[in-house]
């Protein structure tokens, strides 16, 4: 009896997420076929008004590999000169990352390389964004990784939404995976994000106009950022938190796929690993601080987002793993579970929807739809999906033992290859 | 489902395509009984009273096709203008000059008078008869008895024959004495031990001609889906092979108390493939209650249809309610208060049944075990509810609750019958008991119990097994059945009986037919898939909105396919 209660309840956990997803997709379907439909009309409005000073930050700690590429792409950017300052944010950099920032300011005017100093310095991400907005004085602030290879009208069409929408105090643009076919992991990553941004974010976007702002990509309105005090350094995904405290300010934060960046993912497992754990263990970290206060938020809807996060990291997990016990107790001794064929079914359903709502996102991005990639989909099922439950575990094994022990977080910046770790993202 | 929708059409169709009906086959009880009109007149509203009453009409109504029952108080001696036999049993004597009259009125009738108990002395049949003083016996017609009963010492006329004597240590007291068309019962209570030597006196003392064969039966009792299918099938189909009619009392729904949670047969293929066997081979389906609980008990251990906590009929429809005892009527200002909330307690007692029976019928008939008969859970039902009963079934199987104030008040009567108390219904009663583990002898005393009961011309020799206790027991049993020589199985396909709802009729017209009309509304069906299964029901509805997604998303997929070339060419601009 205990065992069909356990069942029953990780029946209902895992369908409440899968539902939810499905109704994501649909959404982000939606959002698909009508994001672009305003562009035409936006495109007259810019034409007419008297564009905003831009400046876009690109923190950076020991980037040589890759700041080269990722300031010639921002030297092409579309947008007028004299409102576009490029910075390059240098935190407690030891290799030829500044060295290369130099040689572009020299060419290019509006590119400008700054060194963290003081407080500020070799603190992370949010420290050295929170030191460019001091030294900065543009209406928008964009922010880009410093691996990323944006395209020319990305930066054009995040401040495109800003002016368009006066509500949304931060525009999201789309990330693509520049390294998609190097080895079976960057594959699965590629299908991974494009899924997300399709579904979660584009999904939540259409249905409660809300998108997280993820690491890179976006652009904010200085205002706001000055009001809000800069980005929190406590925070191990400032991402998640700055989402929220924009949400509080009573904006919207609009997913703008017109914008479009490039950006390097993990080719190795190891890598992988260390850098998911992190945002596990932000997301989570993030989750119980305002799960507390979560009645207190301005906007009710962030409360619903709270809450899908909750289930995101902790109950969908438990429901999986819950199942799986089952599942696996079950092979070795009857439990007399009284659900019949109906969890088979739904276990097939479950599966196909998994299919269904990638191929959906897959078939909106060019050339991914292929045999290739729904061969990989169907492996993802059952490789690194499921690799996704070790890594949660481990990450909220990680994060009880700091609050237990009550440490400060760290930031424990990831060892680099010829790949750098992407910016934030939830996943 | 469907197609046995069809299969039972198709027999409906065959049998109406018959040239001749042979619905004349009548049951092989009726047509034994006799034609004399009996009146069974008592006197005494105490519950013991009630109960000797009931068990005397049971059995006159196996015996006569015509037995009234009438209170002394509503007696009129223009009810006997017709009537060949009158049976007064009383306790006590009278003392009101008006009752008293009533009765000396009756030395006018000249037909058969039967007295049964000390109050029966009143009669003026008995003015030559000496009642003396009271006295104990320990032993009737060389029996011993478990517990002593009380009787007069009576001087009869000479020409008196006793039928059956009573001994104490010293003496000898005619207990069963019949003088002409007068006799004599001098007994306080017949329905105990004693009624073997009561019931067999009465062929005498109307000079019934004795019947030949004892019918029998045996059911399988306690069939829930809980039940192990393999001892079903076991039990079941040693039964079929050895030619008995299986009759198998089945309880559709399984409640379990810690949880509440239900489990029907519709659950267990298994044993609904069991069941499909054995109804295939021809065994009769009773329905056993729905869930064999009222409360939180468990399925086959609570009683269904009587509030065995605060031992009262059924108070409220849902079982989890706290149990509250009926009031009295001393706690309402008038009468007609009291009335009333009685009469609310029976509509909610009424409504109850009616579900739980409906549930029943409906649940077994569509999963393809119409019922043919009813057994209540552990034979505990009020008056109230055999009446309610009898509006769906015509035939009932076990023993007979006979008070509205206390389940203990049982009756097992010996013939096939007919009393007042099932409203129409046909008892098929239960005389010898179970294969009982927790007796030290359990199959000597079935057999004790079939000796009693053998003692008794055309007494039904009916009895149950549970199946759980596999065939041990059962092959015992049945060899000491198959020992009586005039044992005469009762195939009920050969009797006529119905079982409906607004929805159901299942009729067995008595020519080994059982004719089954399914019409339940899919919504009644649903409901109830709903009540027992709703979480399954979400989740089939899941399954539905899932498929239908999936549906759409591959639309989706490819319309984009469908649009891709030209979205490529638009990108490019």
């Amino acid at each position: 009896m205990m065992a069909n209660y356990l069942f029953y309840t990780s029946l209902i956990v895992i369908w409440i997420m899968l539902l939810y997803h499905m109704f994501l997709a649909q959404g982000g379907y939606r959002h698909f076929r009508n994001f672009d439909k305003v562009i035409p009309s936006w495109e007259r409005e810019m034409a007419k008004i008297d564009l905003p000073t831009v400046n876009v930050f690109i923190p950076a700690h020991n980037e040589e590999v890759v700041i080269r590429q990722t300031l010639k792409a921002m030297a092409r950017l579309h947008y007028p000169k004299d409102k576009l300052q490029i910075i390059l944010i240098c935190d407690n950099c030891s290799d030829r990352t500044k060295e290369i920032g130099d040689e572009f300011a020299a060419n290019y005017p509006f590119i400008r390389v700054i060194e963290t100093k003081g407080v500020y310095k070799g603190k992370g991400k949010s420290s050295a964004l929170n030191y460019a907005l001091k030294q900065s004085n543009g209406e928008v602030i964009a922010v880009y990784d410093a691996d990323n290879t944006p395209e020319r009208k990305a930066v054009w069409h995040l401040v495109m939404g800003l002016v368009n929408d006066q509500k949304a105090g931060a525009i999201v643009g789309k990330f693509r995976v520049i390294n998609a076919a190097r080895t079976w992991l960057t594959k699965f990553i590629n299908i991974e994000t494009i899924t997300f941004q399709w579904m979660a974010q584009a999904g939540r976007f259409r249905w409660f106009r809300i998108t997280t702002i993820p690491g890179t990509n976006f652009a904010i309105r200085r205002k706001i950022m000055e009001k809000l005090g800069g980005w929190d350094t406590s925070a191990l995904t400032e991402d998640t938190e700055l989402t929220i405290r924009v949400y509080s300010l009573g904006y919207h934060i609009r997913f703008f796929p017109a914008a479009i960046t490039w950006e390097q993912e993990p080719e190795t497992l190891h890598v992988w690993w260390r850098q998911r754990t992190r945002w596990a263990r932000g997301n989570q970290y993030v989750v119980l601080k305002f799960l507390g206060r979560m009645f207190s938020l301005r906007s009710k809807k962030m409360m619903f987002d709270i809450i899908y996060f909750f289930f995101t990291y902790f109950l969908f997990f438990f429901g999986v793993i819950l199942s799986n016990i089952l599942f696996i107790v079950n092979l070795f001794y009857d439990l007399n579970l009284s659900i019949g064929n109906v969890a088979l079914i739904l276990w097939a359903m479950a599966f196909l929807l998994f299919l269904t709502e990638i191929m959906i996102t897959l078939s909106i991005e060019k050339n991914q739809l292929t045999i290739k990639n729904m061969l990989y989909v169907v492996l993802m099922y059952f490789t690194y999906s499921q690799m996704w439950i070790a890594l949660v575990i481990y990450a909220l094994i990680l994060e009880t033992k700091r609050m237990i022990k009550k440490e400060e977080n760290v930031w424990y910046k990831t060892e680099r290859f010829s790949v750098k770790e992407k910016g934030d993202k939830v996943s | 489902m469907i197609y046995r929708k069809h299969l039972w059409l198709l027999v409906i169709i065959i049998f109406f395509l018959q040239p001749t009906t042979i619905l004349s086959l009548e049951s092989n009880f009726s047509d034994q009984r006799d034609e004399r009109k009996v009146s069974l007149i008592y006197y005494g509203l105490d519950q013991e009273t009630a109960a000797n009453v009931h068990f005397l009409d049971s059995i006159l109504s196996g015996l006569f096709e015509e037995v009234e029952v009438i209170e002394l108080k509503q007696f009129e001696l223009g009810h006997l203008d017709h009537q060949d036999i009158v049976i007064y049993y009383s306790v006590h004597q009278l003392s009101q000059q008006a009752d008293i009259q009533k009765i000396q009125n009756l030395r006018t009738f000249t037909g058969f008078v039967l007295g049964i108990g000390p109050g029966a002395t009143d009669l003026p049949q008995y003015e030559q008869w000496s009642f003396l003083s009271e006295n104990k016996v320990h032993k009737i017609e060389e029996k011993y008895l478990d517990f002593p009963v009380t009787v007069l010492n009576i001087d009869i006329p000479n020409e008196a024959e006793v039928i059956a004597y009573g001994e104490s240590l010293d003496i000898q007291v005619p207990i069963i004495i019949k003088d002409g068309r007068t006799s004599f019962i001098n007994l306080d209570s017949v329905r105990t031990e004693v009624k073997f030597s009561v019931t067999r006196s009465l062929y005498q003392i109307f000079d019934l001609p004795t019947p030949a064969f004892h019918p029998a039966y045996l059911r399988l009792e306690d069939i829930s889906p809980v039940a192990d299918p393999d001892l079903v099938l076991e039990t079941g189909m040693f039964l079929i092979e050895k030619g008995i009619p299986v009759y198998l009392a089945v309880i559709p729904v399984y409640l379990n108390p810690e949880t509440g949670e239900e489990i029907t047969i519709e659950d267990t293929p298994e044993l609904k493939k069991v069941l499909e066997h054995l109804v295939n081979n021809g065994a009769y389906i009773i329905s056993h209650g729905y869930t064999h609980t009222y409360r939180y008990s468990e399925t086959g251990e609570g009683f269904e249809f009587w509030d065995s906590v605060a031992n009262q009929p059924i108070t409220t429809l849902n079982q989890y309610d706290p149990v509250e005892e009926i009031k009295q009527p001393s706690e309402f200002a008038n009468l007609q208060e009291y009335e009333t909330y009685i009469h609310s307690l029976k509509q909610v007692e009424t409504e109850y049944t009616q579900l739980k029976l409906t549930n029943s019928i409906h649940s077994l008939t569509k999963w393809g075990f119409p019922p043919v008969a009813f057994e209540a859970p552990h034979y505990t039902m009020s008056s109230n509810g055999y009446k309610i009963t009898s509006e769906y079934f015509s035939a009932l199987f076990g023993q007979l609750q006979v008070s509205d104030q206390d389940w203990r008040v049982m009756i097992s009567p010996l013939f096939i019958s007919q009393p007042s108390i099932l409203d129409g219904m046909t008892l098929y009663p239960e005389t010898i008991g179970f294969v009982d583990l927790e007796s030290s002898n359990p199959i000597e005393d079935i057999e004790n119990a079939i000796q009693d009961v053998t003692s008794v011309p055309g007494a039904v020799i009916g009895g149950f097994y549970h199946p759980y206790l596999g065939l041990e027991y059962l092959e015992e049993l049945v060899h000491l059945l198959e020992q009586i020589p005039n044992l005469q199985w009762i195939e009920l396909n050969q009797t006529k009986q119905h079982v409906e709802t607004e929805f159901v009729q299942i009729s067995l017209p008595g020519d080994g037919q059982i004719q089954v009309i399914e019409n339940i509304p899919w919504q009644i069906q649903w409901k109830n898939t709903w009540k027992n299964n709703s979480f399954e029901v979400v989740l089939w509805g899941v399954v539905i909105l899932t498929t239908l997604f999936v549906l759409l998303f591959t639309l989706y997929i490819f319309t984009m396919r469908f649009h891709y070339r030209k979205r490529l060419f638009k990108e490019r601009l």
